[in-house]
C-alpha cells in the first residue's frame, strides 16, 4: 500500500538541499604574489576588507613570495580593500630588548609604509567562483606606482 | 542448533532466557542512545565553560567600575614614562584589588620594569587568578621566556597598531583611541559614545607551542591589550614581536615586522575557543556574545570612544 511521493514534495526537498548546500558555503578564493622592492616577501600578511558597506574582513600569511585564501564562507564578493604587513631584513642584527632574555639578537627591519597597510591605498574587486589572482609589487618611501 | 541460535523454540518459550539477537538489538539501542548522549555532554561541558567566560568577564567589567568609583577615572592601558615610571604595568594588575586578588597585588614592585623579568614582579607574572581565565581556553599555553603566564582577556586598546611613542595615547602614530591605551587616565564621561556603545574588553586565545607567543600574557603590554583593526576570530594574521609568533589556525599570526617596545606595531584580534564569536564586555558593563560575521564597521565602531559613531544593531 505505498503510496507515491507528491511531486511538489520532492521538488521542495530538492529545493531545500540546494539552497542549503549552494549559497551557505560560497567562499571566494584569492592568490598571488608579494614583492617589496624587487625581493619576493619571505614572511608578511595580507587581509581584505569590505571597501564600503558591512561585511567581514579576511586574510592569510604571505610566504617566499605567494599567498593563497580562501576565505571563510559567507564573505560577499567585491570591491575590497588591501592590507599588506611585511618587511624585509636589512642583514643586520640587532638586540632584541626586553621582555626578551637580554643577548637575544633579532633582525633589522625595514617595514612596508603605511600606504600599503594602515592608511591602504590598495584594493582590489574579488569575484565568487573564480580564482581571483592579485599580484602586488611594494616600494619602500614613495607612493604606488 | 541453527534454530535455537536465533529464535526460541516454542519448547522454551516460557522460559527465562534471550537469543543472541535480542541481546545485540539491546547492545545496539544502548550504543545509539550513548552516541546521542556524549555529545550532549560534551554540548553542556562547553556550555559551562562558557557560561564561566562570560561571568569572568562580567566580573572584570565591575572591578572596572570599581576601580572607576575609586580613583575617579579608569586605570590605563599600561604605564610607561621614561623618567617616573617605567613600570609598564598593564591594566590588569590595577584591576587586581578589585577583583579581590589583593595579595598578588601586593607583591608588585612598580619602580621595577614588568618586562625585565626576573625581578620583583617575578611573582606577579607567574600567578594566574581564576577570574582572569576562560575555562574554554583551558589549554596549558608555555608560560612565556619562563616567567610569563597568559590569561585569557584583552583590554580594548581601540584601533591600532599599538604604538608606543613618547606622549603615550596622544603621542604620534596613534589613531583611533580605545579604552585601554598607553598611560590613558579617561573617566566614563570620556567616553562620549556611549559606554552602552564602546567595547571595553573581550577574550583572546592563548595559543600552545614551543614558541614564546605573548598573546595572553597579563602583566606586559603586548599580552593583555586588543585591537579592532579585524573581526573576532578573523582569518587575517595577527601582527607580532618578531621571534614571538606561533601560528596556529584558531589564532594565525606572523611575527616579521617589528623588533621591540620601542618600534611596536602590534595588532591582536579578539578570538576565542567559543563556536562562532566572542564574549565582548562593553564599557557600561554588560558582556555580550558577538558573532564571527559582524560587520566590520559595527566591530570597528565598537572600539571608539568618541567619534560619534554608533554602532549597528550587532
Amino acid at each position: 500500500m505505498a503510496r507515491r511521493m507528491p511531486t511538489w514534495v520532492l521538488g521542495l526537498f530538492c529545493g531545500f538541499v540546494l539552497i542549503g548546500s549552494g549559497c551557505g558555503n560560497r567562499v571566494l578564493e584569492v592568490e598571488g604574489s608579494v614583492e617589496f622592492d624587487g625581493v619576493a616577501v619571505a614572511s608578511g600578511s595580507i587581509s581584505f576588507e569590505p571597501a564600503d558597506g558591512p561585511g567581514r574582513d579576511f586574510g592569510g600569511v604571505i610566504t617566499d613570495g605567494k599567498y593563497k585564501i580562501t576565505s571563510p564562507p559567507g564573505v560577499e564578493p567585491g570591491a575590497k580593500k588591501v592590507r599588506i604587513r611585511a618587511a624585509r631584513k636589512t642583514g643586520r642584527q640587532i638586540p632584541a630588548g626586553s621582555p626578551s632574555p637580554p643577548g637575544t639578537m633579532v633582525d633589522e627591519l625595514v617595514v612596508v609604509p603605511a600606504n600599503y597597510n594602515d592608511s591602504s591605498e590598495l584594493t582590489a574587486h574579488l569575484e565568487a567562483g573564480v580564482a581571483n589572482r592579485f599580484d602586488f609589487k611594494l616600494v619602500s618611501g614613495s607612493p604606488i606606482p | 542448533m541453527r534454530n535455537s541460535l536465533f529464535r526460541r523454540t516454542p519448547r522454551l518459550a516460557n522460559q527465562p532466557g534471550f537469543t543472541l539477537i535480542e541481546l545485540l538489538v539491546v547492545i545496539a539501542i544502548i550504543a545509539i542512545l550513548i552516541a546521542l548522549l556524549v555529545p550532549a555532554v560534551q554540548k553542556v561541558r562547553e556550555s559551562a565553560a562558557r557560561m564561566q567566560c562570560t561571568n569572568n568577564l562580567k566580573q572584570i567589567g565591575i572591578g572596572t567600575h570599581g576601580y572607576h568609583d575609586a580613583n575617579k577615572r579608569l586605570m590605563p592601558g599600561y604605564n610607561y614614562n621614561a623618567t617616573t615610571d617605567i613600570s609598564e604595568a598593564t591594566w590588569l594588575y590595577f584591576l587586581l584589588p578589585y577583583v579581590d586578588q589583593m595579595q598578588i597585588f601586593a607583591t608588585a614592585n612598580l619602580s621595577q620594569n614588568f618586562g625585565s623579568l626576573p625581578n620583583a614582579n617575578s611573582t606577579l607574572n607567574g600567578y594566574l587568578p581564576a577570574v582572569y581565565s576562560c575555562p574554554s581556553d583551558s589549554m596549558v599555553a608555555k608560560t612565556c621566556w619562563n616567567f610569563y603566564i597568559k590569561g585569557s582577556y584583552a583590554g580594548n586598546d581601540g584601533i591600532g597598531p599599538m604604538v608606543s611613542p613618547a606622549g603615550g595615547w596622544t603621542g604620534p602614530g596613534v589613531t583611533t583611541i580605545g579604552v585601554f591605551m598607553m598611560n590613558t587616565k579617561i573617566t566614563m564621561t570620556d567616553i562620549t559614545d556611549g559606554t552602552s556603545n564602546t567595547a571595553l574588553a573581550s577574550e583572546i586565545i592563548k595559543v600552545t607551542g614551543a614558541t614564546d607567543d605573548l598573546r595572553g600574557v597579563m602583566y606586559y603590554p603586548e599580552g593583555p591589550l586588543y585591537q579592532h583593526n579585524t573581526g573576532p576570530n578573523s582569518t587575517t594574521p595577527d601582527n607580532l614581536r618578531q621571534g614571538a609568533c606561533m601560528n596556529v589556525p584558531e589564532a594565525p599570526c606572523i611575527g616579521t615586522t617589528y623588533t621591540a617596545y620601542n618600534n611596536r606595531s602590534l595588532i591582536m584580534a579578539a578570538r576565542s575557543r567559543h563556536s562562532g564569536g566572542v564574549n565582548l564586555a562593553l564599557a557600561d558593563g554588560t558582556v555580550r556574545f558577538v558573532s564571527n560575521t559582524v560587520a566590520l564597521t559595527t566591530w570597528q565602531a565598537l572600539a571608539t570612544i568618541r567619534q560619534t559613531d554608533v554602532p549597528a544593531d550587532f
